[in-house]
C-alpha cells in the first residue's frame, strides 16, 4: 500500500486550505464518501455470488479488494484531519 | 418523392409570393402582416426562452401545475388581456421554451375559451371595447430598448414586449390587407334557414374571422346586424360559432414557428373549437332555450339580442369544456399521436444553445448533459467499430466469450460516422464552452468547465485510437488465425469491458455515484498493458508469433490502452465531484500507481 501519494496529496489539500484555496473536509463528507464506497462493494460483492467463471471471480475480487483499500485509507483520512 | 417536394417547396413558395405581389398590393399587406405576425411570435420565443430554468417557469408551473389551475389561469388571463387568441400563442410559446407541460397549454387553452365569453359581455352590456392592439406602437419601442439591456431578465422582457408589439402589428398589416374583402360580408346576401342555414353563417362567422382577425370584431359585427334587423338571432347564433373556429387561425399562423409541441397545441384549440361547434349546432334548440330561460332569470329582455348573445357565447363555450374536460387525456394521446415527438438529430447539440443563457449553473447543467451525449454517440461508435451490438454487450453474463463469437464484420464507414456524429458535436461544445468562458464566471464554475472539456476531450481520444484499431480488429477476428486473433480479441474484450463500466456510471444513482468507482479499471489499463506484453514476448520466443505480426499487434494494443484510458478518465472526467470537498476527497483518495498489483493494508 503505497502511502507516499496519499500524504503528499493530503499534504497539498492542507496547504491549499491554508492559504485559503480550498474548501475544509469535514467529518460528514468523509463519511458519505465511505457510503458511496460501501455501496458499490455491496453491489460487488453480490454480484460475485453469481459469478463461477475463475478469472471472472479474480476481477470481482480485485474491484472489490481496491474499494475496501479506498474505504480503509477514507477512514485513515477522516482521523487525519 | 419527399425529397423532390422538399426540394421544389422553397421555390414554389417564392413564386407564389412574388407573383402574388405583383398581382395584388392587398396580398402584399397580407403576406407582409403574416411575416411580421411569426417574426413577433420568434421573439416572443426568445423572450420566454431567457426565463426558462428561471422564477418564470417555477411560477408557471406552480399555476399550472394541475388542470384546475391551467384551466383558471387560462380565464383569468384571457379575461384580463380579452383576446383567447393572444392568450393562445403565448401558451404556444411557453410550450415551445419548454416552460409548462402540454396538458398545462391544453388547460389553458380551455380555460381562454371561456375567459373569451367575458368580450361578449363587455361589448354587449356596456359598449366597452378593450383595445390591447392600442399598445403596440409603445411595447415595441419599449421592448428594443430593453432587448438591448446586458441583464438576461431584461433582455427577455424586452423580447417578450417587442415579440407582442410585432404580433399585434402583423395582425394590423393583416386587417389592412384584408380590408377590401370585409365588405364581401353583407350578412343578408346568406339568409337561409335551417339547418343549413347554421351552417352557411357559421362557415362566414368563421370567415369574417379570419379576415377581421379578432372574434370580437365579428362579435360586434354580429351585434349591429342583428339589431338593425339584417339577420335573425338563430343566424347570429351560428355567427357567433364560426367565430370561435375563425380565431383559431391566429394559433395556427403562431404554431408554424413552435416546434411539435406548440403544434400539438394549436391543434388541439383547433379540435376543441371544432367539436364545441358540433356540438352548439346539433344541440342548438336546446341551447337556445337555455339562453331564453337564463336570459328570463337574470332579467335580459326577450328583445335584448345583443345580451342573450352573449349568454349563449358563454353556455356554449362553458359547454364545450364539460364535454373535452373528460376527454383530456385521450385528447393528448391523440396530439401526441398525430404529431410525433421530433427524432433529434444525434449529430447536433441538444442541449447547449443560446436558450441556455448565460447563468453558470444553466451552463453548467447543459455542459454536462452535452458531454454525456457526447459520450453516448462516442460509445456507441466504439462498440459497432469492434463489432459489437450496445444492447448485448450490456446484457452479456461472460463478455469474453460474447466478444470470440462476434466474428462478423459491421458494415460502418467509422471515419464518416466518427465526422458526422463526434467531430460537429464536440467542436459545438468547445465553441459554447469558449463563448461561455468569457462572461464572469467563478473560478469554481471555470474548474467545471475545464473538466467537462477534458472529459469530451478523453472520449473523443478514444474514438480516434479505435478508429486505428478497427482494420486489423476486423481482420484477425473475422476469421480464425491462432493466436494473433485471441490476442485481438483480448483487447476487444477489455475495451468492451470498460466500455460496460463507463455505462455502469452513466446510469449510476447520482446520490451515490463516485468516481472512485473506476480507480480498479484505471490501475488495470497498465496491468493489460504489462501482462500482453509479457504474454506476446513468450509467443516470439515460441515461435508462435512473427516478429511483424508482433510489431504490428503492439502498435495496435497501444491504441488500445490508449482508448481503454480515453474512455475511464472521460467517464471520471465526467461523474467526478468538481469542487468542494467531495471533490478534494476524491482527489486524496484516488489510487496510486503502486496499487496496480497490490490489495494489502491500509496505511498505518
Amino acid at each position: 500500500m503505497g502511502l507516499n501519494g496519499i500524504v503528499e496529496r493530503l499534504d497539498k489539500y492542507q496547504k491549499r486550505v491554508a492559504s485559503g484555496r480550498a474548501e475544509k473536509i469535514k467529518p460528514h463528507h468523509i463519511q458519505k464518501a465511505i457510503e458511496k464506497l460501501t455501496a458499490k462493494e455491496v453491489e460487488l460483492v453480490a454480484e460475485l455470488a453469481g459469478v463461477t467463471k475463475p478469472s471472472k471471480r479474480l476481477r470481482f475480487e480485485e474491484k472489490i479488494s481496491m474499494i475496501q483499500k479506498q474505504v480503509e485509507r477514507a477512514k485513515w483520512l477522516a482521523q487525519q484531519i | 418523392m419527399r425529397r423532390i417536394f422538399k426540394k421544389t417547396l422553397l421555390p414554389v413558395v417564392l413564386a407564389i409570393l412574388i407573383l402574388g405581389f405583383w398581382l395584388s398590393p392587398d396580398f402584399q399587406q397580407i403576406a407582409a402582416g403574416v411575416a411580421i405576425f411569426l417574426f413577433g411570435m420568434l421573439m416572443l420565443e426568445d423572450g420566454f426562452n431567457q426565463f426558462s430554468g428561471g422564477f418564470l417557469e417555477q411560477l408557471l408551473k406552480r399555476v399550472t401545475g394541475s388542470t384546475f389551475k391551467s384551466l383558471s389561469f387560462g380565464v383569468l388571463s384571457t379575461t384580463i388581456m380579452q383576446s383567447s387568441s393572444l392568450v393562445s400563442i403565448i401558451a404556444i410559446s411557453f410550450l415551445s421554451a419548454g416552460l409548462i407541460s402540454l396538458a398545462a397549454g391544453v388547460g389553458i387553452i380551455f380555460g381562454a375559451n371561456i375567459g373569451t365569453t367575458t368580450g361578449a359581455w363587455l361589448v354587449a352590456g356596456f359598449g366597452l371595447k378593450v383595445k390591447i392592439s392600442a399598445y403596440a406602437m409603445p411595447m415595441l419601442a419599449l421592448g428594443i430598448v430593453l432587448v438591448f439591456q446586458r441583464s438576461k431578465y431584461l433582455k427577455g422582457i424586452g423580447y417578450v414586449l417587442a415579440g407582442l408589439g410585432f404580433l399585434f402589428l402583423g395582425i394590423h398589416h393583416m386587417k389592412e390587407g384584408f380590408e377590401t374583402f370585409k365588405d364581401q360580408f353583407d350578412l343578408t346576401r346568406y339568409a337561409m334557414t335551417g339547418f343549413w342555414g347554421l351552417v352557411v353563417y357559421m362557415l362566414v362567422g368563421a370567415a369574417a374571422t379570419v379576415v377581421m382577425q379578432s372574434s370580437h370584431a365579428t362579435m360586434v359585427l354580429i351585434i349591429t346586424a342583428l339589431a338593425s334587423g339584417q339577420i335573425s338571432y338563430e343566424n347570429a347564433l351560428a355567427l357567433a360559432i364560426g367565430a370561435n373556429i375563425g380565431t383559431t387561425i391566429t394559433a395556427i399562423i403562431g404554431s408554424m414557428t413552435a416546434n411539435y409541441q406548440g403544434k400539438r397545441l394549436a391543434l388541439a384549440h383547433l379540435v376543441f373549437n371544432l367539436v364545441t361547434a358540433g356540438a352548439a349546432l346539433l344541440l342548438i334548440s336546446p341551447i337556445r332555450d337555455a339562453v331564453d330561460w337564463i336570459s328570463a332569470g337574470v332579467g335580459i329582455g326577450a328583445e335584448d339580442y345583443a345580451l342573450k348573445l352573449a349568454v349563449f357565447h358563454t353556455i356554449f363555450n362553458v359547454l364545450g369544456v364539460a364535454l373535452m374536460l373528460p376527454m383530456m387525456k385521450r385528447l393528448i394521446a391523440f396530439l401526441e399521436r398525430t404529431i410525433p415527438d421530433a427524432v433529434p438529430d444525434v449529430s447536433q447539440p441538444l442541449y447547449i444553445g443560446a436558450a441556455v443563457g448565460g447563468f453558470p449553473a444553466t451552463i453548467e447543467l447543459a455542459l454536462r448533459k452535452e458531454v454525456a451525449h457526447l459520450h453516448e454517440n462516442a460509445i456507441e461508435l466504439i462498440v459497432h467499430a469492434l463489432n459489437l451490438h450496445r444492447h448485448e454487450l450490456f446484457a452479456a453474463k461472460d463478455i469474453e466469450a460474447y466478444v470470440a463469437a462476434s466474428r462478423e464484420t459491421f458494415d460502418i464507414d467509422v471515419d464518416l460516422a466518427y465526422e458526422q456524429r463526434i467531430k460537429v458535436l464536440y467542436s459545438k461544445i468547445l465553441e459554447f464552452m469558449t463563448t461561455s468562458l468569457t462572461g464572469d464566471m467563478s473560478e469554481s464554475t471555470v474548474k467545471t468547465l475545464h473538466h467537462l472539456r477534458r472529459s469530451a476531450e478523453e472520449m473523443v481520444r478514444a474514438v480516434k485510437e479505435v478508429k486505428h484499431l478497427r482494420a486489423n480488429t476486423s481482420h484477425f477476428t473475422g476469421a480464425e488465425h491462432g493466436e494473433i486473433t485471441r490476442l485481438y480479441n483480448r483487447i476487444r474484450t477489455e475495451l468492451a469491458r470498460m466500455v460496460v463500466e463507463a455505462n455502469k456510471m452513466a446510469n449510476a444513482d447520482p446520490d451515490i455515484r463516485s468516481s472512485l468507482w473506476l480507480e480498479q479499471e484505471r490501475t488495470r489499463v497498465k496491468q493489460i498493458k504489462a501482462e500482453l506484453g509479457d504474454y506476446v514476448e513468450g509467443l516470439m520466443i515460441a515461435k508462435e508469433l512473427t516478429g511483424p505480426e508482433a510489431t504490428s499487434f503492439l502498435n495496435d494494443a497501444s491504441y488500445g490502452y490508449g482508448a481503454m484510458k480515453g474512455i475511464i478518465d472521460a467517464t471520471r472526467f465526467l461523474y467526478s465531484e468538481y469542487q468542494g470537498p467531495m471533490a478534494e476527497i476524491e482527489r486524496i483518495l484516488a489510487a496510486d500507481d503502486d496499487d496496480e498489483h497490490s490489495a494489502d493494508a491500509a496505511p498505518s
